[in-house]
């Protein structure tokens, strides 16, 4: 591994191409003899030291799309089709082991739970030690002093106090959130230029996610490091990173700029995520006699989350329109017949919707 | 270690607005006549465990709650927030004895539950308090119907008669949201991940016990999913005026459903607060952070000024001494390591444990 130095990271920064480009991609599965199509036309480019977030529901297809990105799905059970560069290089192009060897040396994978990531018998330093002695690529040869020496290094650059003495602890010693740390440090002395995250802080504290995300953010500035974040908090995604991807049953069906996400969201789908989380600033006014006599249906109270009803389409039945009608409060009558195309609204900003709100209609729907 | 804590006389003060209101529209609960008190009353409670130490037959004593009191006004949802490891989930399994308190009192509805090491697991102590855990699929047996489940606690609690229990059942399932006719002869894997948690909600309900514990009801569900269940649990509280304890990290979900926040550190209560006000004008430097660490909301919010606190939680095998947050805290002193600081009041129903609050007298 080559020791990232700041120099080394400009020089990335500087690289005009974009890091990860991904064109098109269709992802299938066979089940029972059957190919269902999980995965449709997913584009995206993300650019040297940029954060993209992918945001979506269970089932939605974030995470099969970036395992497939990686190649990490088996061939006899996934058809993958569709062009990804990582680094400049199509991976298409490359025989299987080359591809492997440039992919491990360049990307990286952090998963949800860092306790599942980590071989609980064996102390957190020598698995960051053993994948600097193991690692292939474009890695130079350590011997195990200088593996040990550089684990505690990247230990310490991963804000882990007292590196020399957790370099013997074992995974049920550590916190969630230092657990994660030794998950990143991992990932950074494969060498990655792109770390890839899975809902790196689902299982983490409100605390302890803000410091993994600052951890994040600070790689990025120092390291020149390229993130990409999985998450379902659409909060959390229009905090830290540059550009978001809202996907729905397997489609981009929004791609905007993070900076004032909720102002710019056009999609229904994306409003309706908006107002599924509840709303940290705004209280909940205190139950009320006369909505609970009422019956049924209780007041829209602000500040408390508004659900999105019903389920995504089962991916075996594709609806024959756009994916969301049924789920849609905005739906027409052609929503149901005609398949939304992605279309380009503004710069970054593309969406899959006939009948788009308009600009900023999200967020004086919260005003009302 | 026990510190004198004083006698919480916050648990009365939100149950003004709710209390009135929420009387008025129960059609199931309610069975016993308002008493003036809280309903839950915890003092003192201290629990400590005793597990493996550094060295080979050395003991060492964790200290995960010590001394925490609060009250829950009757149709109050209370929050206790907190990291991992700050004695949350500990106070609510004091609360069902398993396993019981060290020391302490806690009455619920004028009877006091079994604290001290050798309380016995007697179900009277316990039938008032249910439970709604985090996994839903973990909680329900997974060859159960879903009608046998939301039957047990009935079958426990000595409710006679085939057709009253199926009545009783067939109505929770109708108030938190399932078909009964769809749902009742399913198993726990034809379910959704709501779908479950409506069910152990149902569960918890059915024999109208005096408080609900809900112990992160929606973490491990999808956001869409986690929406449904937070309107439920609201409209529930609504409609049963509800006394609950929740149990969150959560700080929005928490905002939605509480009438008040208690928040908790390393086993001691920092501060409690009205929801709203603790939002407004935090007076601890742990509970400003916490809430600097949420994510702006994307409805228009505010940002709030981050308050970073650094470092990790100190080992509740050796916590540190005078106040246990002072490790971690920005505005630490001398006096924060000789002196625990007591909870006190600095504003009706708002009690702050910090030697230098951020607001002196919150408004």
């Amino acid at each position: 591994m080559t020791q990232p130095t700041p120099a080394g990271a400009a020089l990335t920064a500087n690289d005009p191409r974009p890091v990860v480009r991904v064109e098109d991609l269709n992802i299938k599965v066979r089940a029972s003899g059957e190919w269902t199509h999980l995965v449709r036309d997913v584009s995206y480019t993300v650019d040297p030291g940029d954060c993209l977030a992918i945001v979506g529901e269970s089932g939605a297809g974030k995470s099969i799309t970036i395992r497939a990105v990686l190649g990490l799905l088996d061939p006899h059970k996934f058809q993958v089709t569709g062009k990804v560069w990582l680094g400049g290089t199509e991976l298409g192009t490359l025989r299987p082991a080359a591809r492997r060897a440039h992919v491990t040396g360049y990307a990286s994978l952090v998963f949800q739970d860092p306790s599942r990531s980590l071989n609980p018998i064996m102390r957190v330093g020598p698995q960051i030690a053993e994948t600097l002695l193991k690692g292939s690529g474009r890695q130079e040869k350590l011997t195990r002093a200088q593996a040990r020496e550089r684990s505690i290094d990247l230990m310490r650059a991963v804000g882990i106090g007292a590196p020399e003495e957790r370099y013997h602890a074992y995974p049920h010693e550590l916190s969630g959130g230092m657990k994660q740390r030794i998950v990143i440090a991992i990932a950074l002395a494969c060498g990655s230029q792109v770390m890839f995250c899975d809902e790196p802080t689902s299982a983490l504290d409100v605390t302890t996610q803000a410091q993994i995300m600052d951890l994040l953010d600070d790689l990025r500035a120092k390291r020149g490091i390229t993130t990409v974040v999985i998450t379902h908090d659409l909060a959390l995604a229009a905090s830290r990173a540059e550009q978001v991807i809202v996907m729905y049953a397997g489609q981009v069906v929004e791609a905007l700029p993070a900076a004032r996400l909720a102002a710019s969201a056009r999609m229904p789908y994306t409003e309706a995520l908006i107002y599924a989380a509840p709303d940290p600033d705004a209280d909940v006014a205190p139950p009320m006699a006369t909505a609970t006599v009422s019956g049924a249906q209780p007041l829209p109270v602000r500040g408390l989350p508004r659900p999105i009803e019903g389920r995504p389409p089962d991916p075996r039945f594709p609806l024959p329109g756009c994916s969301f009608q049924p789920r849609c409060g905005h739906a027409e009558a052609d929503c149901a017949v005609q398949a939304p195309g992605l279309t380009v609204v503004d710069v970054n900003h593309s969406l899959r919707c006939l009948h788009p709100l308009a600009a900023g209609s999200a967020l004086e729907a919260a005003r009302s | 270690m026990t510190s004198q804590t004083p006698a919480p006389a916050s648990g009365q003060a939100t149950s003004k607005d709710t209390g009135p209101a929420a009387g008025a529209a129960v059609d199931t609960a309610a069975t016993e006549p308002r008493a003036d008190g809280p309903l839950l009353q915890v003092t003192d409670l201290v629990q400590e465990f005793i597990v493996k130490g550094s060295k080979p037959f050395q003991k060492g004593r964790v200290s995960a709650v010590a001394g925490v009191s609060f009250g829950i006004a009757r149709g109050e949802t209370l929050a206790l927030v907190g990291e991992t490891g700050s004695g949350k989930s500990t106070v609510a399994r004091a609360l069902l004895a398993s396993p019981p308190a060290l020391s302490g009192s806690i009455t619920l509805n004028g009877r006091a539950l079994p604290v001290g090491k050798n309380a016995k697991h007697n179900g009277t102590g316990r039938a008032g308090v249910q439970m709604v855990f985090q996994d839903p699929f973990g909680a329900l047996d997974p060859r159960w119907t879903v009608a046998r489940s939301i039957t047990e606690p009935l079958v426990t609690a000595g409710v006679d008669g085939r057709e009253e229990r199926r009545r009783r059942v067939a109505e929770i399932m109708y108030l938190v949201g399932l078909d009964a006719s769809r749902f009742a002869g399913r198993l726990p894997r034809e379910l959704s991940g709501g779908q479950a948690q409506r069910v152990a909600i149902a569960r918890a309900l059915v024999s109208e016990p005096d408080l609900l514990v809900l112990d992160e009801p929606v973490t491990a569900l999808d956001v869409s999913v986690q929406a449904q269940i937070l309107a439920l649990l609201f409209d529930l509280r609504q409609r049963l005026s509800l006394t609950s304890l929740l149990i969150a990290h959560d700080l929005a979900v928490v905002r939605a459903l509480a009438d008040r926040i208690a928040i908790l550190y390393l086993g001691r209560m920092c501060e409690t607060a009205p929801t709203a006000e603790l939002f407004r004008s935090p007076a601890h430097p742990y509970t400003a952070a916490l809430l600097s660490a949420i994510p702006p909301g994307l409805r228009g919010g505010v940002q709030r000024e981050r308050v970073r606190i650094t470092g990790r939680q100190p080992s509740p095998l050796n916590p540190p001494s005078g106040c246990r947050f002072r490790t971690r805290c920005p505005i630490a002193q001398q006096t924060c390591a000789d002196v625990v600081p007591e909870l006190r009041d600095i504003a009706p129903g708002h009690a702050v444990a910090c030697h230098f609050p951020l607001v002196t007298e919150a408004g």
